[in-house]
């Protein structure tokens, strides 16, 4: 299939059950043939493969709710779970989780975690590693392991869970999660200012979060625009969007308008995460912090634009981090040039970019910290290689 | 050069306890049941590089080590029961940079919790994990039990807010790590966090700075019945309501409480709901009144809001020093910390007191309810060995009466020495080897806070050994590439 381009498996595996997974691994593994999950297949750039699997193992069919309390605001779910499926049955029952994640209708809820999502209202609602209680994933070997359960609170051995947070399927296959989960507020609002110049944009944002008010998200992007998220109690919400005006105004902005209400407020969102060049699209996620993150972006879009990309960013100007995309047409040697020129600048990973291009790119941006150890761990949960994964370790992977 | 005089090159005579007296105050921490042999050297490094040095003569000697803050841990994890070295952090008290533009701050692990955020306050900033213990224990003690704390509910517990770590590996290498989503690779500070000093031994922290919301309201809801308290908590928690904190103690406790403070809790009542919301100035009315109203509906019989400062300080005081109370009832206490699903409070607490009825000892109740995280507090006499036994084995009933309800042995104090056989209770063979893995590849010579964590059986003793062992020859072949 093409998703997954170059890797031609043998073999596509569409397991129902965790204990189906559970044997296919183990089979594989007593076989010598490697495996690789995928959920909906919307992250695949972030996997680099030196080798094929034999086996591609669609968690897609693993989708049933394991346990849903709405009184105690807890969910435990199987990993194939679609985020848009997710995201309906949570908000039956007036709850949520940070998933506004481009493609909902595919993107699968262990394909989310796995990849290490945050989405662009981390501000305010944090990741899914702050909402995980629990799992349950499979080792190479066929091993079911159980970690944390059901209660919103635990300490009880090793924090295994969010081990598996971005751990791109290289330990285990994430068979099913569970969360705590977060109320729909009362009144929720996306707000929409133009700027004159991105410079504007990006000094505005930074002057609304100097704020210190509880807003869910202030971004500033390339078109000159700055996003911002209100949500809480109807006063609240009145009051954030006076405060955002106010701040805004001062730099000159003109507000374009805004949406209100759970469903329209969730569509702007995901509308926000969508990749502006399609297929084309490579996207590099800047890690900075706050008070550096409009540097950063700008001096990464002086880079991009400099080898003639068509370049736009978005700088969340709460939790000091940039989305910096391009149209890499089938411009490879430019995308590798960049790649190059932008770790050398900052922090980053790859989330986003042409399947074709993947194997030529690092990906995973400087090697991280503590390296070793993953190699170590890497090599005692997966001693057979099964799971070709974890492009820091220098396998690949997965997923989406 | 003897291991004495190796330990004192590293940290000089201003840094080394081996006095009988200095070093059986090691000995001991808040826990039950037990105190165990002293360490044989106490050292108090100031720097890094100073505990590099000592991890360094502790692995050539085959040593181990055990790291300790305040010691207000409650489940034995800083305690030496094979002696060895204990690394006090007492003088790692530094906060060594913050950065208000940046919402955070690096400390050194001996840094007090409660001083960091009575530094950044005036910045309008504060470290929100806030174990009842702050005033005392440790941020390092707090990194390395992943503490929770009244505040939690909303907030997050210790890993939510720790963004970095600088540690020392049990071969003297310095290891820093940061958290994902903003690391590519595994989370290993998610690892090293709530790990109690087994995996590496944290010397700096990078924590997040939360901004001191603008408006705090706190509420008193008394009740006749803990069963009626708790179906509120339920109530509030299925409303998706997300108070600040929701604090409950049972009629035990609020005696205790009233009798050392003379805070003015109602003393005609089976329970009261500390309740605290915060946010804006705007809509914050609207959040106590919908939380008031979901009391009075389940039948709180009073509501008192506090209308100051002071008397919020004063209702929050109470709550934060009924330990100290209990003090007064019995010479000793035993405090539990059994996790279960919110909506199976009302069991979970009938249960506890039939357990306490039937082993005869008296029991109070002051807990996390938001949290569902259950503190039975049982008094006792230590010289009292009959009773001693009956409290352990009513300690041990609660967990497992928690743990059949769907709970768990621990939701913020840890494992230590006291609880790891209780890991048993909910844990397969497979899921602690998978533990054991991690702890063979950080900590594959075992020196490193042995005999905590893991059971004690022998079969558990047998997979750590293995997972060490294999570690081992993962790094001596090149590893895995």
């Amino acid at each position: 299939m093409d998703l997954i381009a170059s890797m031609q498996p043998s073999k596509d595996a569409r397991p129902a059950t965790i204990a189906e997974v559970a044997q296919i691994l183990a089979d594989a593994a007593a076989s010598g043939l490697s495996v690789t999950a995928m959920g909906g297949g919307t992250h695949l750039a972030l996997g680099r493969s030196l080798r094929a699997p034999n086996i591609v193992l669609h968690t897609t069919e693993l989708r049933d709710v394991v346990e849903h309390v709405p009184a105690d605001m807890t969910i435990s779910i199987e990993a194939g779970m679609r985020i848009a499926d997710l995201r309906e049955l949570l908000a039956e029952h007036n709850s949520r989780l940070p998933l506004d994640v481009e493609a909902p209708e595919r993107a699968t809820i262990g394909g989310m975690v796995a990849f290490g999502a945050a989405g662009p209202r981390r501000l305010g609602l944090g990741s899914l590693r702050d909402y995980l209680i629990g799992a349950r994933f499979v080792q190479p070997d066929g091993r079911i392991v159980k970690t944390g359960g059901m209660v919103v609170k635990n300490v009880s051995g090793y924090d295994l869970t969010r081990m598996l947070h971005g751990s791109v399927g290289a330990l285990g296959v994430i068979g099913s999660l569970n969360f705590k989960l977060a109320p729909i507020p009362m009144a929720q609002a996306v707000m929409t200012f133009d700027c004159a110049r991105p410079g504007d944009a990006l000094a505005a944002a930074a002057s609304i979060v100097d704020k210190k008010l509880p807003f869910a998200a202030v971004h500033a992007t390339s078109d000159g625009s700055i996003v911002v998220g209100c949500e809480g109690q109807k006063a609240d919400v009145k009051r954030l969007r006076a405060e955002a005006r106010a701040v805004a105004t001062t730099f000159g902005a003109s507000e374009q308008g805004s949406v209100e209400g759970e469903a329209d407020t969730t569509a702007a969102w995901h509308e926000f995460t969508a990749a502006p060049f399609g297929e084309r699209t490579a996207t590099f996620r800047i890690v900075s912090t706050q008070s550096k993150v409009a540097g950063a972006v700008e001096r990464a879009a002086a880079i991009a634009t400099s080898l003639q990309f068509d370049t736009v960013w978005s700088a969340d100007a709460g939790c000091g981090t940039a989305e910096l995309s391009v149209d890499a047409d089938d411009r490879v040697d430019d995308l590798i040039a960049l790649e190059r020129e932008l770790i050398e600048m900052s922090n980053l990973r790859v989330t986003r970019c042409p399947v074709a291009m993947r194997s030529q790119l690092i990906l995973h941006g400087r090697s991280p910290a503590g390296v070793q150890l993953m190699r170590l761990l890497k090599s005692q949960f997966d001693p057979t290689g099964t799971l070709v994964g974890a492009p820091f370790a220098a396998g690949a992977s997965v997923d989406g | 050069m003897s291991l004495r005089d190796e330990l004192l090159a590293a940290v000089g005579p201003v840094g080394l306890i081996d006095d009988p007296g200095g070093r059986s105050t090691f000995a001991y921490e808040a826990a039950l049941p037990s105190h165990t042999p002293p360490p044989d050297f106490v050292v108090l490094p100031t720097t890094t590089s100073q505990v590099v040095d000592i991890v360094k003569v502790a692995a050539r000697n085959g040593v181990p080590i055990v790291p300790r803050g305040s010691g207000t841990g409650l489940c034995g994890g800083s305690l030496t029961p094979r002696g060895g070295i204990t690394i006090s952090t007492t003088r790692m008290n530094r906060i060594l940079h913050v950065d208000y533009g940046d919402r955070r701050a690096v400390v050194q692990p001996g840094v007090i919790n409660l001083d960091l955020s009575e530094t950044t306050r005036p910045h309008g900033f504060f470290y929100a994990p806030d174990p009842s213990s702050q005033r005392i224990s440790t941020i390092g003690g707090n990194v390395a039990c992943n503490a929770g704390g009244p505040h939690c509910l909303a907030y997050g517990t210790t890993t939510d807010h720790v963004v970095g770590l600088t540690c020392v590996m049990p071969d003297g290498s310095v290891l820093t790590v940061n958290s994902t989503p903003d690391e590519s690779g595994f989370d290993l500070a998610a690892l090293i966090t709530g790990s109690e000093g087994t995996l590496a031994i944290v010397t700096e922290i990078v924590v997040r700075l939360t901004p001191v919301p603008e408006a705090v309201r706190v509420a008193l809801a008394a009740f006749e019945t803990i069963d009626a308290a708790c179906r509120s908590v339920s109530a509030i928690i299925a409303r998706g309501l997300a108070p600040t904190a929701l604090e409950m103690m049972d009629h035990l406790a609020i005696v205790a409480v009233e009798e050392a403070f003379h805070i003015g809790y109602p003393l005609d009542c089976g329970a009261v709901l500390l309740i605290e919301v915060d946010g804006l100035n705007d809509g914050i009315d609207d959040r106590l009144a919908a939380v008031t109203a979901t009391c009075r509906e389940n039948g709180a019989i009073s509501v008192r809001e506090a209308s100051s400062q002071a008397e919020r300080d004063a209702l929050w005081a109470g709550r934060k020093g009924a330990a100290a109370a209990f003090g007064r009832m019995a010479p000793n206490f035993y405090i539990q910390d059994a996790v279960v699903p919110r909506s199976h409070l009302p069991e979970a607490l009938a249960q506890v007191t039939q357990i306490a009825g039937h082993y005869e000892v008296q029991n109070a109740n002051v807990f996390h309810a938001g949290d569902g995280n259950l503190h039975p507090n049982i008094m006792f006499d230590r010289r009292d060995t009959e009773e001693v036994k009956r409290v352990v084995e009513a300690g041990t009933a609660i967990l497992k009466a928690c743990v059949d309800l769907g709970g768990t042995v621990s939701g913020e104090h840890g494992i230590g020495l006291e609880k790891r056989d209780a890991l048993d209770l909910i844990f397969s063979a497979d899921d602690l080897a998978a533990m054991a893995k991690v702890k063979g590849c950080f900590n594959p010579s075992l020196l490193f806070n042995p005999d905590k964590v893991f059971p004690s059986n022998r079969r558990c003793g047998e997979l750590l050994e293995l997972a060490a062992g294999a570690a081992a020859r993962a790094t001596k072949a090149g590893a895995w590439i």
